[in-house]
């Protein structure tokens, strides 16, 4: 909301002088940019084996085609997820209607609340890892759809959930409609931290669409009557929020520099980009009724 | 203004006290600064705040007193001085067009005599010599032509950056009340309507020992006094607003008035050319945008030797958006201030004031949508009480000293949200009172003609007090602990002794070598958000966790003259050290709860260096000034650049200003404006990765990047209409960028469709503006 909050403010200063507007084309020049960096996207949920994807960075005005793009993905690194009690080498899968195509998988070690797992990455020499921890997933205490006020179709899916007082928490939530999504995508506003709301039972709504701020009145934000729909929703620890806080901040504000923040996103990786992080999840189904 | 003796008289000769009052011919108003000079005795003084002054005068047959001032006919008088001999001046007001567009010195050489390194003086008919922003008098606009004050981009006046400090840095003080925010929309006009504006009196560097709490500079801006004779108006109708200022006496030579209203009109222009509001879709629906102030003073001389003044000030900026019938935006925010002036002068020798202030600045903002609602405000107040003693006892000794206190009421941010039926918990709103006292004492004096020194120290002992709510975090940042205080009991004090010095070693009447060292401390802090700079900063008192700003300011400056004193110039080069300073590491709602406050602060430190050169012409149909600096302003935090030392976002290498003031005739005056300076230093992507199916920016070094340099030229016509004893009106004509440069205001980015590219491009604000305007005074 912050984000909102000072592009709205800003903007409406430049609406104030419409008359004086104008824009330009390039102006900045003699820009340095740093060599790739890896960049690792993984995690871990209860239950299941991880997943981790391994790309690397481009200079940020180089022009690419979609064949560059390709090479974006790195398929030649050796991952190795571990415990202190045993580690497994993660195999190589495809993964064709998706990008990147390719991505890291488990076999054997699944994941387990409370457990610490390391991540290690070597590519042509250089190594990156990093830790994470599953927490205890949490639970809705009830989930339902109600529709807009002015739409009898068209509405967000609401939650109640009471947030433990003892323990700082973090949250993020996530959809899947089916049969329509293949993989679980985040919700509108997907990252919650419990300082606003600490040991409290709340109420808040679901949206689609996570993509930009602005587009909150367009349609394809809502969930529609007797849509199918699943929730996940997810604890994690603080590394892994802090990262997916700020990537939701970076989203919302993709297209200007002048309000979004300029601070990288923070990572938990060493050596590299990108985050490895544990999910303590619980899954709901609902038909939007 | 105060006495300053500039020679001392024979013991063995007989001597008589010649006093005096300086006042407006017209309307009785006493005339500050005026230079009386007696050729005779080669001795001359400044009259005072209460126009008056005193001299030591030897017997003689007869001698000649002469009286200027800046915008008044010179004033020449024979005098048989045989007694101790009381004389009142009334000086004449030039013709209404007859501005003189040189910065004010009371004394023809005082840039070079006194002992002020970088004191400026501006009048009202300096500040309107340049061309108008949309017609609009600005008197900060004038003077951030000057050297080593610089502006934020787009020309706009927000952000008054002196010599690498940041706006929160500067007390600006309106009739010695404390005014926070000094802006209209966005910063793109100031508070200040140049029709009730007297002079003003800028301190950046050798701040003298009766101010402190601020590092970079003291803005002293005094309203005008009402004629205690007679009634009159000014005023100016414009394209965007119109200004009117009316005055006279309530009882004839004892009490009188001013008062003075500007408005604009946007809004109305809105309604009226609805087709004019283009923009994006999002925003292009209904948007109303006003300002106004409203001033006065009330003036009361009850005696020759009394005078007191209550002054008030009001002023506003009302924003409304309107996107839907369920979707409002609202962000208004304003200064009210209201202070009281008693100036006393038992004799010659001594001068008594005493100030008090109420001052409360208030931001807020709000928005509701169906499913949202979301509120926001922040605020300042102060209760300030200030008495001050002039002493003139030993000769050749100006000695003065001062107590003081102000009780600060800060409420950072008040939030209230709502997303549907949620009510977020943001805490309730937060006050957090604190006090600074102070005592001060300073002495004037010559070591010889040659070199004169200024010494002072200042004591200031700083308090935070309850009620106040102290929260206590684990490493997860959850609240395990929380100490209550009471309703003025102490949570922290901090207390600091703080020297001035400036000396100036005068090599003839045509040049001098001055120096100067300041230290400061800042108990109040603005805190600014990461990324833009809004009317959302958030001023924060000093506390356990916030520590008072330092600041160590030296300058050395070479002061020149030449053809007696029709061509000024100096060359400084400073150095300002700032230590302790804040800023956010994260968005204003991590900022805005009690127990998060502090948390969400990185502390760091910064400084900067300069050269400035500053050239003037003062007299003749041609006249104007020249002003470069070449200066480095570097910041360094502990938690921002992984705590490597960056360029501050307003760090120029180069800055400079050439304006120009030709008058043709009676008729017509011409006048020009010319700024260039360094392109502001920005934060870019350096690259793109891939992650959660977007592609993800990630920033590089801090600041380590410009934009395009800044220039711009501004041309103003004014032609005479009117030149009689009832009416005296003009039109003025200003060309705002003459040659249309598009200047960045902001740089933005785009992705293409498939996030593979990159387009780069910049936002700017006005082409070339015309704008006319009608100013009348009757």
């Amino acid at each position: 909301m912050y984000n909102w909050l000072t592009k709205y403010s800003l903007i409406s200063g430049l609406v104030l002088i419409f008359f004086t507007t104008c824009e330009e084309g390039p102006p900045i020049q003699n820009h340095k940019e740093p060599p790739s960096q890896i960049v690792v996207e993984g995690y871990i949920e209860q239950g299941k084996f991880p997943k981790v994807y391994v790309t690397k960075s481009i200079p940020f005005l180089e022009e690419i085609d979609s064949s560059d793009y390709q090479d974006l993905v790195i398929t030649k690194a050796k991952v190795t997820v571990s415990t202190d009690k045993t580690s497994e080498v993660l195999t190589l899968t495809r993964e064709s209607d998706n990008f990147p195509p390719f991505f890291y998988k488990g076999t054997a070690i699944k994941g387990v609340v409370g457990q610490t797992y390391h991540i290690e990455v070597i590519l042509k020499g250089d190594t990156i890892t990093a830790s994470t921890t599953i927490p205890k997933p949490p639970q809705f205490d009830s989930i339902w759809f109600e529709t807009a006020s002015d739409n009898d179709s068209l509405g967000g899916i609401h939650v109640q959930f009471t947030d433990n007082e003892n323990t700082k928490n973090y949250y993020r939530t996530f959809y899947k409609q089916i049969p329509q999504d293949n993989d679980y995508q985040p919700t509108y506003i997907n990252t919650y931290d419990d300082q606003y709301f600490n040991g409290e039972t709340i109420e808040f709504v679901l949206y689609k669409d996570f993509s930009s701020f602005s587009s909150i009145y367009e349609q394809s934000k809502f969930f529609r009557q007797n849509d199918t729909v699943m929730i996940k929703f997810c604890s994690l620890d603080h590394e892994h929020w802090q990262f997916w806080n700020a990537y939701q901040g970076k989203v919302l504000n993709i297209t200007s520099f002048s309000v979004s923040s300029t601070k990288p996103i923070p990572s938990n990786i060493n050596g590299g980009l990108g985050i490895w992080g544990g999910y303590g999840a619980t899954y709901y189904y609902l038909i939007t009724e | 203004m105060f006495l300053c003796c500039i020679g001392s008289l024979s013991a063995q000769q007989r001597t008589y006290t010649l006093k005096g009052a300086i006042v407006d011919k017209r309307d009785s108003s006493a005339l500050t600064g005026v230079n009386v000079y007696i050729p005779e005795i080669n001795h001359g003084v400044s009259s005072d705040s209460l126009g008056t002054f005193t001299l030591k005068v030897p017997a003689l047959d007869s001698i000649t007193l002469k009286a200027s001032h800046l915008g008044y006919q010179p004033y020449q008088t024979s005098l048989l001085i045989s007694s101790d001999t009381y004389i009142n001046i009334p000086l004449t007001p030039r013709t209404y067009q007859q501005k003189e567009i040189m910065i004010r010195a009371s004394k023809q050489n005082n840039n070079i005599s006194s002992t002020a390194t970088s004191q400026t003086s501006l009048s009202a008919k300096n500040i309107q010599e340049i061309p108008h922003f949309m017609g609009e008098v600005d008197p900060l606009k004038t003077i951030q032509t000057l050297p080593g004050i610089q502006s934020a981009s787009s020309g706009s006046s927000q952000g008054l950056y002196v010599r690498g400090s940041t706006p929160g840095q500067n007390m600006i003080l309106l009739d010695n009340a404390h005014i926070y925010n000094p802006y209209h929309l966005m910063g793109l006009f100031s508070v200040f309507n140049g029709d009730a504006i007297k002079n003003i009196n800028l301190f950046k560097s050798g701040m003298p020992a009766k101010y402190g709490g601020r590092l970079a500079s003291v803005m002293e801006i005094d309203q005008k006094t009402g004629s205690f004779r007679e009634h009159s108006a000014t005023g100016g109708i414009g394209l965007i607003s119109s200004n009117l200022s009316i005055d006279g006496p309530l009882i004839k030579d004892k009490i009188s008035y001013m008062i003075s209203g500007r408005r604009t009109y946007l809004d109305l222009l809105g309604a009226v050319f609805p087709s004019m509001q283009t923009g994006s879709s999002v925003l292009s629906k209904a948007s109303d945008y006003a300002f106004y102030d409203f001033s006065g003073k009330i003036a009361f001389t009850p005696t020759s030797t009394h005078h007191i003044a209550l002054s008030f000030y009001k002023g506003k900026d009302i924003y409304g958006y309107q996107h839907s019938r369920q979707d409002q935006t609202d962000i208004n925010w304003g200064n009210t201030s209201i202070s009281l002036k008693w100036e006393h002068l038992p004799d010659d020798k001594i001068q008594l004031t005493h100030t008090f202030f109420l001052t409360n600045y208030q931001f807020d903002f709000n928005t509701h949508h169906k499913y949202y609602r979301f509120s926001l405000g922040s605020g300042a107040q102060d209760l300030n009480y200030n008495g001050n003693i002039s002493l003139r006892v030993l000769p050749g000794h100006t000695l003065k000293a001062g107590i003081g206190t102000t009780f600060h009421n800060f409420y950072p941010t008040e939030i209230n949200a709502q997303i549907f039926k949620l009510a977020l918990d943001f805490n309730q709103k937060t006050n957090i009172y604190s006090s600074e006292s102070f005592a001060y004492i300073s002495n004037r004096f010559k070591v010889s003609e040659r070199l004169k020194i200024r010494a002072g120290l200042r004591y200031t002992y700083y308090q935070h007090t309850g009620p106040y709510k102290d929260y206590i975090k684990n490493e997860q940042g959850k609240i395990i602990d929380t100490t209550s205080y009471n309703k003025l009991e102490t949570i922290s004090t901090y207390d600091h002794l703080a020297p001035r010095l400036s000396c100036r070693y005068m090599f003839n009447q045509q040049a001098s070598v001055k120096a100067s060292y300041t230290k400061n401390f800042q108990y109040v802090h603005l805190a600014s958000l990461p990324s833009v700079s809004l009317p959302t900063d958030i001023w924060l008192p000093s506390s356990r966790a916030i520590k008072p700003q330092i600041g160590h300011h030296f300058t050395v400056g070479y002061y020149r003259n030449f053809f007696s004193n029709r061509f000024k110039s100096y060359a400084q080069v400073y150095y300002k050290q700032m230590n302790q300073q804040i800023t956010f590491k994260k968005g204003i709602l991590n900022s805005t709860f009690e127990q998060n406050l502090m948390g969400n602060i990185t502390k760091g430190e910064g400084y900067s260096y300069g050269f400035e050169l500053f050239f003037k012409k003062r007299s003749g149909n041609l006249t104007g000034w020249l002003s470069y600096t070449l200066s480095r302003t570097m910041k360094q935090f502990e938690e921002l650049n992984n705590g490597a030392p960056f360029p501050a976002k307003y760090d120029r290498r180069h800055d400079l200003s050439v304006v120009a003031s030709y008058k043709i005739n009676r008729k017509w005056s011409f006048s020009a404006n010319f700024v260039y300076c360094t392109g502001e230093a920005i934060t870019l992507p350096v690259y793109r990765y891939l992650a959660g199916g977007a592609v993800i920016n990630q920033f590089g070094e801090r600041n380590a990047y410009r934009m395009p340099p800044y220039h711009r030229l501004d041309l103003g016509i004014t032609y005479q209409l009117h030149h009689n004893s009832t009416l005296q009106s003009n039109l003025d004509l200003s060309l705002y960028n003459v040659y249309s440069r598009a200047n960045p205001f902001y740089i933005y980015y785009q992705t293409t469709d498939d996030f593979m590219n990159i387009d780069i491009n910049q936002v700017s604000l006005f082409p070339l503006i015309p704008t006319v305007k009608w100013n009348f005074t009757f």
